[in-house]
């Protein structure tokens, strides 16, 4: 009988398609996965010992480039869990702006995984449709807090820049037109039956195993659990919006790109109520003494990202700096899947599989 | 005259680069200049938090807790001295605190001992308690006598409701007692915990703890745990055969804050290189190039 012989395969760190500088050795019996193995650290730059001596203004910055496809999720876990730990209310226009660069920036990261994901598997014109729309998120963004991609944009009480004129109108433009393109995309993509050939039925785990590895996001709702936290555990301004939380059945690489999909639609409603309601004036930061101390106590604050439940633990002891800060990171809860995913797949299924759990590395290694 | 002015100028702009660069200040008679601004403000921190403390020793009188904070304060002596200075302003702190801690050392200085958000249990809300009783505290009870009967007598140490949080339940679980509490959590019908959703360490310098933040995605019920070890050899049992989520966080707190978990599969390093010296999260890490 033939056996061929095993082969260790180092794949990454740098490999495009590992999303960053994330590293997985696997073991091959022929192009058949036998084991895999996640190395991590690359990017680890200690972002929770390096807030230990920071005071809470000064922390925002790094959540930026935790997740840096979603800074703006990042930020607002943060001062989140600081103004919940202080009683601190948020002036309405101040929350209002939050909640629609949120939800700007979940097309805008559903938008860079779409588009990365496909040139995975192979198709190259996607990408550049993709970053051709985010193009006009981030415009719209560097127009608001004068960044592209770390915008550092929200402060503990309300946000550091107001609007400026026109800027509500324009994301109201760019609704219509994201709708008009997301179809168009769909009639490109969604039904390629090459595409649907690499992806349906592949990767797929059943509810109980996702619940167990504490997935959460689109890789949670894929098998059809109904967890999001926008709608489950309510934060900002949510439950004033119409939305759906879209689910999958089958919990496969196809259930979590419908679901992306979907995403996108709903925050697109969401974006739609919000800027109808945008009150027309008003204050952008609420009363915050000057130097941010929050009384002695613990919180665990968290969010939906677009990669699922981000959250942020604060332990303070009454000073300016926390004494523990620790963020739960989407990327790395959901990353420990993988290797489990992996064996007894095949090589090209590892960049599909990979690709479908959505991560970025910025936040896997914190 | 104006040259003069400028050059001070200059200079106490320079203290002022060197502090924020958080250079050794031991070395730096120079920046006394600097201290009175700062000391007025860190003692009045200071006298306040123990103040805090005071307050809180008398309203809570449990023997149970007051033994632990004995415990934690002389232990806390001992550990003061090998923690490096950050920087001038630290070291005053630390001064103070350790005169402090050698004045009164039958009250309980250990501040970082208590979580002020939990009121005390059940029976002593009833006693003094301004705040009203959490919505959950019927709940509360109820989770503390299941556990009583099918867990253990003595697992949970500690218990309190963590209103800014939701009102979150929060327990603080006896070590020898977690697996098997964890594992009830789970199955219990009432609870279902069957979701980590996150876990951390933490160094709370007298001793080290892991968090363990639960829900049970059908019950909606969530409850927040607290599991200490002690310094020296820090062990507590691994969750991962309850949880998978808990494997690579396990192994996080593991590299950054040295503690064991017993019967894990791989306790190995995930964020450090393999041949890292020390935990970089424990506050008496000692960076090999403390300017960086």
């Amino acid at each position: 009988m033939i056996r061929t012989e095993e082969l260790l395969l180092n794949v990454g760190p740098q490999h495009p398609s590992t999303h960053g500088v994330f590293r997985i050795i696997v073991k091959l019996d022929g192009e058949v996965i036998t084991d895999a193995t996640p190395v991590m650290g690359y990017l680890h730059r200690g972002t929770e010992k390096l807030a230990e001596n920071l005071n809470y203004t000064q922390i925002i910055p790094y959540t930026d480039r935790m997740d840096y496809v979603s800074a703006m999720t990042n930020n607002y876990v943060l001062v989140h869990a600081v103004e919940k730990l202080m009683d601190i209310e948020v002036p309405e226009r101040a929350e209002f702006l939050r909640l629609i660069v949120m939800e700007l920036q979940r097309v805008a990261s559903h938008l860079v995984w779409w588009g990365t994901y496909l040139l995975d598997i192979g198709a190259m014109s996607p990408f550049l449709y993709a970053f051709r729309d985010r193009e006009i998120i981030v415009d719209l963004f560097n127009e608001l807090c004068g960044a592209r991609l770390t915008y550092n944009y929200m402060r503990v009480g309300g946000v550091k820049w107001d609007a400026p004129s026109g800027w509500i109108d324009k994301v109201r433009d760019f609704i219509p037109h994201m709708r008009k393109r997301l179809d168009e995309y769909d009639r490109l993509v969604s039904g390629n039956e090459i595409f649907l050939a690499r992806i349906k039925g592949v990767g797929q785990y059943d509810q109980e195993t996702a619940i167990n590895y504490g997935l959460s996001g689109a890789n949670l709702r894929s098998t059809g659990v109904d967890w999001d936290l926008r709608r489950a555990e309510p934060y900002s301004l949510y439950p004033r919006f119409e939305f759906d939380v879209p689910l999958g059945s089958k919990g496969d690489c196809y259930d979590r790109y419908v679901i992306r999909i979907q995403e996108i639609k709903e925050s697109l409603r969401i974006l739609e109520q919000a800027v109808a309601q945008f009150p027309s004036s008003g204050e952008t930061m609420g009363k915050v003494p000057r130097v941010i101390r929050p009384p002695e106590g613990e919180i665990y604050a968290r969010i939906e990202s677009p990669r699922g439940e981000i959250g942020c633990y604060i332990i303070s002891k009454g000073k300016a700096e926390p004494y523990r800060l620790k963020f739960r990171r989407p990327s790395f809860v959901n990353l420990q899947i993988l290797p489990k995913l992996l064996i007894g797949e095949t090589m090209t299924n590892l960049i599909t599989i990979l690709g479908g759990v959505d991560i970025v590395v910025g936040e896997v290694d914190c | 005259m104006s040259e003069d002015k400028n050059q001070r100028e200059e200079k106490d702009h320079k203290q002022e680069q060197e502090q924020g660069h958080k250079l050794e200040q031991k070395s730096e008679p120079s920046s006394t200049p600097h201290e009175p601004s700062h000391e007025p403000l860190q003692q009045e921190a200071i006298s306040s938090s123990t103040q805090d403390v005071h307050s809180q020793a008398i309203s809570q009188e449990e023997k149970v807790e007051t033994a632990a904070l004995h415990e934690t304060a002389n232990l806390e002596q001992k550990q003061t001295p090998p923690k490096p200075p950050a920087n001038a302003t630290d070291t005053e702190a630390a001064k103070d605190k350790s005169k402090n801690d050698t004045k009164a050392t039958p009250t309980p200085t250990g501040s970082a001992k208590e979580r002020p958000a939990k009121p005390p249990r059940a029976a002593k809300s009833a006693e003094a308690v301004p705040e009203e009783p959490s919505p959950l505290q019927p709940l509360l009870d109820q989770l503390l006598e299941g556990i009583k009967r099918e867990v253990a007598e003595s697992a949970v140490q500690s218990a309190g409701i963590n209103q800014k949080n939701g009102h979150l339940i929060t327990l603080v679980v006896a070590c020898e007692h977690w697996l098997r509490l964890a594992e009830w959590l789970k199955h219990d019908p009432a609870w279902q915990c069957n979701y980590l959703r996150n876990l951390s360490g933490v160094d709370q310098e007298s001793y080290l703890e892991v968090v363990y933040h639960l829900i049970g995605l059908s019950t909606r019920r969530e409850v927040a745990i607290h599991v200490r070890a002690d310094c020296d050899s820090p062990s507590i049992p691994s969750v991962t055969s309850l949880w998978e989520a808990a494997n690579w966080n396990e192994r996080e707190v593991y590299d950054l804050f040295g503690i064991h978990f017993s019967d894990h599969p791989n306790l190995t390093r995930i964020m450090m290189p393999d041949q890292w010296v020390g935990h970089p999260l424990r506050k008496d890490y000692e960076p090999l190039d403390s300017e960086v």
